[in-house]
């Protein structure tokens, strides 16, 4: 059997390979034409010219070294976290306080046309899956950690009122709404956590969010 | 072998660096750039670019000298964080959207360098290199010009050791077959004994 490439590269590197490798390649014309051929291409690879950076980039240096420094990694990420809580807090409030129900037209009995309760509720699972799937870095900042415990305090009271919506009598508007806000808060949270990976320099899972 | 172990810079250069003087900053500029953008060319290609990828580089060690403490060699440190941030953009989806103008052919028209291709056999590999895969192109120059190990590509890419040994020997199948179109792609695949 000849060798592979992977067993040519470390035989050209002098890495471990098994004896039969070693063997079959000095005996082998293609092998060693193979081999010859990866240790003349890892050479001309290190023989090839260099570039030489444009004249201009040392001014173009110059002059951002002369601006003041963005702002930190983890401050973005502290910012951010404290305007979508802000951005929670003040839906809660506009619906606690009826100004963000949605009015409904006299005698229309207060039902939406479509129930778009279950395509709420699919939503709030996929974004749960997301959120899951996204691992807690081994230190955490404080506060990340305290925007994060906001919106998760925020999301177990929806639950609450959610779980006993029939006894409380909500009507399916109502229930929509809380549903809505739930997965604004779980968007929240999404969006607070990937600020969190980024602070810490995590690489990111592929995750498509561009829907959510 | 990399450009980068021969590079000394002088403690008394980090020093006036650190401290801000603007003629210690060009030295150091000076003495790596040339390494840092071949490197960042290599793995990234276009030249824009690796250009910005340059700047962000030299911005980032100039700014940040203070976390240097001497372990190591500083053109060593330098390297590591060229090829971050190279991997980074190779990650980014900005990459990607470009990687699909590639593909409609905007980078194949784009003249070459005056520069490159002293030799035929330069401009040849220049070509070949230039047409593999980013991923499969950074790790074969990162192991077989920068010397960087598989474990340490590993963990550049996020990877096992696995993944950097196949992607090294893919991209040196797809380097022969570019160069040498007759032989073909050599795979592992068993053949007959040659006895």
């Amino acid at each position: 059997m000849h060798a592979g490439t992977k067993e040519l590269i470390d035989l050209r590197d002098g890495a471990p390979v098994a004896a039969r490798v070693i063997r079959h390649s000095a005996e082998c014309e293609r092998c060693s034409t193979a081999l010859t051929h990866l240790a003349q291409t890892q050479l001309q690879l290190r023989q090839l010219a260099g570039f030489q950076p444009p004249q201009r980039a040392w001014l173009a240096i110059e002059q951002r070294l002369q601006q003041p420094q963005p702002m930190p990694a983890r401050a973005v990420g502290a910012g951010l976290a404290a305007t979508l809580i802000g951005a929670a807090l003040l839906s809660m409030l506009l619906w606690s306080s009826g100004q963000w129900r949605t009015p409904q037209p006299a005698g229309s009995g207060a039902t939406p046309a479509v129930d778009t309760v279950p395509l709420l509720v699919a939503r709030s699972q996929q974004i749960e899956a997301l959120l899951r799937g996204l691992p807690r870095p081994a230190v955490e900042r404080a506060a990340t950690s305290a925007a994060i415990d906001e919106l998760q305090t925020r999301i177990q009271v929806l639950d609450v009122q959610l779980s006993s919506a029939q006894e409380a009598g909500l009507d399916r508007t109502e229930a929509q709404q809380l549903w809505t806000m739930r997965v604004q808060l779980l968007n929240s949270l999404l969006s607070v956590r990937y600020a969190e990976q980024t602070a810490h320099g995590d690489f990111l899972p592929v995750i498509a969010t561009g829907d959510i | 072998m990399s450009h980068f172990l021969d590079i000394q810079v002088p403690e008394a250069v980090l020093d006036g660096a650190r401290a801000g003087d603007s003629a210690a900053r060009a030295q150091i500029f000076m003495a790596l750039s040339n390494p840092v953008y071949t490197l960042i060319r290599r793995l990234v290609v276009r030249p824009a670019v690796a250009e910005e990828l340059l700047q962000d580089v030299f911005v980032d060690i100039l700014r940040n000298l203070s976390l240097y403490r001497g372990e190591g060699s500083f053109a060593g440190w330098v390297r590591s964080i060229a090829v971050s941030k190279a991997l980074m953009h190779l990650r980014s989806p900005w990459h990607r959207r470009l990687l699909f103008e590639d593909a409609e052919g905007l980078l194949a028209s784009q003249p070459a360098d005056s520069s490159e291709g002293a030799h035929e056999w330069h401009g040849d590999l220049e070509r070949a290199l230039n047409e593999l895969p980013a991923v499969a192109r950074s790790i074969v120059w990162l192991h077989d010009v920068e010397g960087y190990k598989h474990a340490e590509i590993a963990q550049l890419f996020g990877q096992s050791v696995s993944f950097s040994k196949s992607q090294l020997a893919r991209a040196h199948e797809l380097l022969r077959h570019l160069l040498e179109p007759q032989t073909g792609v050599l795979t592992c695949t068993p053949a007959p004994r040659n006895s």
